[in-house]
């Protein structure tokens, strides 16, 4: 995976063509997502930006199989699917939430053990994931605790590890920092580098922290607002192996940074959705 | 358990010292010594025997009222339609006082003891039912989204989701399901008579055995904590979750 810091990536794991998402009809029709184009390369680590209400959020669900595109194809393994993605291949993605989404009535074991329930994914090897995850996020202590014993950060931690524990290709968080205090959001970031180093998994992350895109993301995408299309791509050349706690000490991350607040903030949105290229500055 | 109990002792303490104060009549409020040793000496004779009969009849409607009732509202949750269309009728069962129809019974069913089973059923259900639904279709979406993520099966949803999310307001329809039933069997023994405890407080009120009748009232209503304890026990084991 490594090649002096920078990350090389293989083929697309899936893709986005043309997706559209409208709401009602008639006079109330609303795009949401008017023409989304991009693929995502295995193994890397895809941030998506945008101004609230945007549509992120709508972008991933329907990229994990909770909603349905309106119009476009999306393509996973090979096949091509028009009317949103079947069960069947949602086990293929790991969902984490915005606001923790455990079972009140299961303990943090239970609560990691249940995509293995849905997908029937039985035996032993199964069974030891579930301590293999939550020793990967650091809660091997705490698997007999209920989710109301647990603290916030801890609960979106077992989260993680319930989106891992199925063994997904991908990994799909909902700004799932979002809901935490900053210095709990900073340990996470930190943590879910390390995981994503440790598992090697693709990652698309929503989120509207700039720190956290330019601490995780190789790649960056960034929304425009309803009816939302790509509105910039950049690429995050930043080495991985700089990315810890001095980071923004960093030359390349200072520029980015202030790059990317710029477009994030809005005053340097162009009107190019179809092409997908890279900025770098001269 | 010590506060209730104190409490208890005051209340017989001042009823005692009431109706020797005021000389109240016997008739109207009888002395609760006189009570107990009244009552201990003819229980094995009078009350043992419709004791068992109007606990056969108490327990036999809950149970199946419960297993109908939850089956009632498992089917209500999957159905939006059959929910609108039943609501009502069972709401209608709930309101009407079993009095105005325990006499239709009568017409069909003469003195057959499944009868007092039968009102029970009428009485517990609806409320074990209307509870269990409103528990069930109380669920946060953020769960049920997350039950989509993973493309689970309705059944999947169902047993892992909206089941267990419904079990605090199950058993509240649990707990009052216990009060209505015993209500109901009493209402049938008034009305229909021949037996039951019911039966025997009325029977003892018109033969002027006040003391018989309080002692009887007292033991029904120690029956129905009872049993409402149990539900309750069953609840705090179960319910391990809420803070």
């Amino acid at each position: 995976m490594d090649n002096g810091g920078k990350i090389m990536f293989n083929e697309s794991l899936f893709e986005l063509n043309a997706i559209r998402k409208q709401y009602g009809s008639g006079n109330t029709l609303v795009t949401v997502l008017d023409k989304i184009d991009f693929s995502v390369r295995e193994g890397e680590f895809v941030c998506i930006m945008g101004a609230s209400g945007s549509g992120k959020s709508t972008l991933l669900r329907i990229m994990g199989g909770i909603e349905k595109q309106t119009a476009g194809k999306i393509r996973i393994n090979n096949n091509w699917y028009k009317d949103g993605i079947p069960p069947m291949e949602r086990r293929d993605f790991g969902y984490v939430f915005q606001q923790d989404n455990l079972l009140a009535w299961r303990t943090t074991e239970k609560n990691v053990n249940l995509p293995l329930e849905i997908f029937g994914y039985k035996g032993k090897q199964w069974k030891d994931r579930i301590a293999e995850m939550l020793d990967l996020v650091g809660l091997l202590n705490y698997k007999e605790c209920y989710p109301h014993e647990l603290s916030g950060g801890m609960r979106q931690r077992a989260s993680i590890a319930r989106a891992l524990v199925h063994d997904p290709k991908a990994l799909l968080l909902d700004q799932p920092f979002g809901a935490l205090d900053a210095i709990t959001r900073k340990e996470l970031g930190y943590r879910l580098l390390k995981i994503w180093k440790e598992t090697g998994k693709t990652v698309v992350m929503i989120t509207n922290s700039v720190d956290e895109a330019l601490l995780l993301a190789s790649r960056i995408i960034v929304l425009s607002s309803a009816p939302a299309k790509i509105c910039h791509i950049i690429e995050n050349d930043i080495p991985y192996q700089d990315r810890d706690e001095s980071l923004s000490d960093n030359f390349e991350y200072k520029r980015l940074h202030e790059q990317l607040s710029n477009i994030v903030r809005g005053t340097e949105t162009t009107d190019q959705p179809e092409k997908e290229f890279a900025r770098k500055l001269a | 358990m010590a506060a209730p109990l104190a409490l208890f002792v005051i209340i017989i303490a001042v009823w005692e010292i009431c109706v020797s104060a005021f000389h109240i009549s016997r008739t109207i409020l009888p002395r609760p010594e006189v009570i107990v040793r009244q009552f201990v000496q003819n229980f094995a004779r009078d009350i043992w025997p419709q004791m068992q009969f109007s606990l056969w009849v108490i327990l036999t409607g809950y149970v199946v009222s419960v297993v109908i009732g939850i089956l009632i509202a498992a089917v209500c949750s999957q159905f939006k339609l059959v929910t609108q269309s039943v609501s009502p009728l069972i709401i209608l069962f709930l309101v009407t006082p079993m009095n105005t129809l325990v006499p239709i019974f009568m017409l069909w069913m003469g003195f057959n003891p499944m009868e007092r089973i039968l009102i029970v059923i009428l009485q517990t259900t609806p409320i074990i039912a209307l509870n269990t639904i409103s528990g069930f279709s109380k669920v946060e979406n953020s769960k049920i989204e997350l039950m989509r993520s993973m493309g689970a099966t309705r059944v999947q949803t169902f047993c892992k989701l909206i089941f267990p999310n419904a079990l605090p307001q199950v058993f509240t329809g649990l707990k009052l399901g216990c009060i209505f039933s015993i209500i109901a069997a009493m209402g049938a023994d008034l009305e229909i008579g021949k037996s039951g405890l019911g039966y025997r407080i009325s029977e003892y009120s018109s033969l002027t055995m006040t003391e018989m009748a309080y002692g009887t009232i007292i033991l029904v209503a120690l029956m129905g904590n009872i049993m409402f304890e149990i539900v309750a026990k069953v609840e705090r084991k179960l319910i391990v979750w809420l803070k």
